[in-house]
This record gives structure tokens, C-alpha cells and sequence, in this order.
């Protein structure tokens, strides 16, 4: 139980740490780099917390993927430091607005878990500790909830067809070989023999 | 509130403190036995080089983004398949067929990008 609480405390620290790195770093990929760090540490908290399944989904889509995808928009949009920090003092009201409005509901999150019991009712929740929690959302989310699952799969497909139409260019000015043309070409097709006759001349392709 | 199965992970934790005590235990080796004599002109343009124009950051091709995207996406759909593989034997044809259409219209979006050349690297 001791060691439990110590690697939880470590993970937690860690992850608070690289938190406040990400928002303080000047280097932008730094800061993606301790959000990717935030994220391995948050997955390592939710195996510790019992929800393995999430854990490691974490892993899988936000460190192997968002992570990336956070490394590209970063590479792509060419930050110049100087005009970041000329707008720092247009975003300052609005951001720090958002920011008091995430500190009290926190506030009331925790004070409403500390003081009330019956706030949440996820206590009413039963979970069946035999089976792994991978099994247990497989048994439901399929078929129970499968309205839900085959709107998140077109959600899905609704993001790659966005992601297509707004990024992909097709580049017509490059030749590229088309090999059944080239060797589907016949003879006939750009040779051709022609009786010129005397002193007439001959009129070719225009 | 101590789980069971957090004694398997027990060997990963030793792995992954062994692996950082190794990676920093060589960085701060390096730092205690290299010599170091900082001088400007070792960082200066050497003989034919020339001073840097501008930064060395550019910017990236629109196409790695959209290859990560649609990456993104598969990476979701795979996600959505591991617990239909531990529970099959539990949720029936219903459940079957659920993640059969689920992947029937992302397949639809497969053949969508595949015929539009989204995958071609030209």
C-alpha cells in the first residue's frame, strides 16, 4: 500500500510538473515534448487508479497520435517569438477569464466530492471487479449503447473526408509516368506514313 | 484500494526506473568526464560557411499533416476494436454486425481517400 501511494505521488508529481512546463516553456516544441511526458504520466495514473484499459488507449492516441499531430502543427505554422509576445496583452482578459472559470469549477468539484455525498452518482455505478475493465466496456459499448458507436464511427468518417477536402491539393503540373499508357501505346497512334505529292507540300497536325 | 493486477506492472516500473537511471546516469557522465573548454569561435561559421540567412526552422508540407490525420483516424478505429475482440464471445451477432457496419464506413472513407490519391506521395 506504501509503495502504491509513493509511485502514485511520484507519477502525479510528475505530471503536474510537466504540466506547468508546457504552458511555461518559451520553446514551443519543449512544451510539446512536456505534454507528451504529461501524457505518458496521466496514462501511468489511470493504470494505478485501476482503469487499465484507458491507460493504455492513452498511450495509444495521444502519445502515438495527438502528440504527433501537436509536434506537426507546431513545425507548421512558423511561430515568431516576437509576435507572440506583442498579443500577450490582447489575450490576457479573455484567457485569464477561461482560467477563473476552470479554477471554480474545480473548486466546486472537489468541495461538492469532499462535503456532499450524494453529489455524484457514479457510487451507484456497480462494477464487476472479475472481469477486466477492457471486457466490461466491450459487453456493453457494441451492443447496449451501439447508437452511440455507430455515430462516433461517423464522426470518424466525417473527419477523414474533412481532413481531405481541406488539405489535399491535387498537383496537376507534375508529369508523372503512367505505365499502362506507355505500353498500351501502338504504332498507329503517333506514326503514320503520308503520300506527299510533287510540288503540293503536306499539312501536318494543326 | 490496492488492485491485483498492478503487481504485474511491478517489473515495467523496475524497467522504466532502470531505463531513466541509465539515460540520465550516461548524460551526467558525460558532463563530469568530457573535457570542456567553451570558446565563441568553436561555434563560429567555419572557413568556407557563411553566416546564417534567416532561421532554421520552415515550414512543414500541408501532406505529413494529413497523412497524421488519417492516421489519427485508423488509430481510433483499431482502438474501438481490441475490446470487441476480448468480449465477442459475450455480446452475440448484435455486436458482430455492430463493428462489422462500424467498419463498413470507415472503409467507405478508406476507398474515398484511396481513389481521391490522398495517399499518393507524388
Amino acid at each position: 500500500m506504501l509503495a502504491h501511494s509513493i509511485v502514485f505521488y511520484f507519477f502525479s508529481l510528475i505530471t503536474i510538473f510537466s504540466s506547468i512546463m508546457v504552458i511555461s516553456s518559451k520553446n514551443t516544441i519543449h512544451a510539446v515534448f512536456f505534454l507528451i511526458l504529461d501524457f505518458v504520466s496521466i496514462s501511468c495514473l489511470f493504470i494505478m487508479l485501476g482503469a487499465e484499459f484507458l491507460g493504455m488507449i492513452t498511450l495509444i492516441v495521444y502519445v502515438g497520435a495527438v502528440a504527433v499531430l501537436f509536434l506537426f502543427v507546431v513545425m507548421m505554422i512558423n511561430i515568431n517569438f516576437s509576435e507572440l509576445k506583442s498579443g500577450f496583452l490582447n489575450y490576457l482578459p479573455f484567457g485569464s477569464l477561461i482560467g477563473l472559470v476552470i479554477l471554480l469549477e474545480l473548486f466546486i468539484m472537489v468541495g461538492a466530492w469532499k462535503y456532499k455525498d450524494n453529489f455524484l452518482t457514479t457510487g451507484e455505478i456497480v462494477i464487476n471487479k472479475e472481469i477486466t475493465n477492457t471486457q466490461s466496456i466491450g459487453n456493453v459499448i457494441y451492443t447496449d449503447y451501439i447508437h452511440y458507436f455507430q455515430i462516433s464511427g461517423i464522426i470518424l468518417l466525417v473527419a477523414m473526408i474533412g481532413a481531405i477536402l481541406l488539405t489535399f491539393q491535387k498537383r496537376d503540373f507534375l508529369k508523372r509516368q503512367n505505365i499502362i499508357q506507355q505500353v498500351s501505346r501502338e504504332r498507329s497512334d503517333s506514326v503514320s506514313v503520308v503520300k506527299v505529292e510533287t510540288y503540293k507540300g503536306i499539312k501536318i497536325d494543326d | 484500494m490496492l488492485y491485483d493486477f498492478l503487481k504485474d506492472y511491478a517489473t515495467i516500473l523496475i524497467f522504466l526506473f532502470i531505463s531513466i537511471g541509465i539515460g540520465v546516469g550516461f548524460i551526467f557522465l558525460n558532463l563530469l568526464f568530457s573535457p570542456n573548454n567553451p570558446d565563441s569561435e568553436k561555434l563560429s561559421a567555419y572557413e568556407c560557411g557563411f553566416e546564417a540567412f534567416g532561421d532554421a526552422r520552415m515550414k512543414f508540407d500541408v501532406r505529413f499533416y494529413l497523412v497524421a490525420i488519417l492516421f489519427i483516424i485508423f488509430d481510433l478505429e483499431v482502438a474501438f476494436l481490441f475490446p470487441w475482440a476480448v468480449s465477442l464471445g459475450n455480446i452475440g451477432l448484435l455486436g458482430f454486425w455492430s463493428m462489422m457496419f462500424f467498419l463498413l464506413i470507415l472503409t467507405v472513407g478508406f476507398v474515398y481517400e484511396w481513389k481521391k490519391g490522398a495517399l499518393d506521395w507524388e
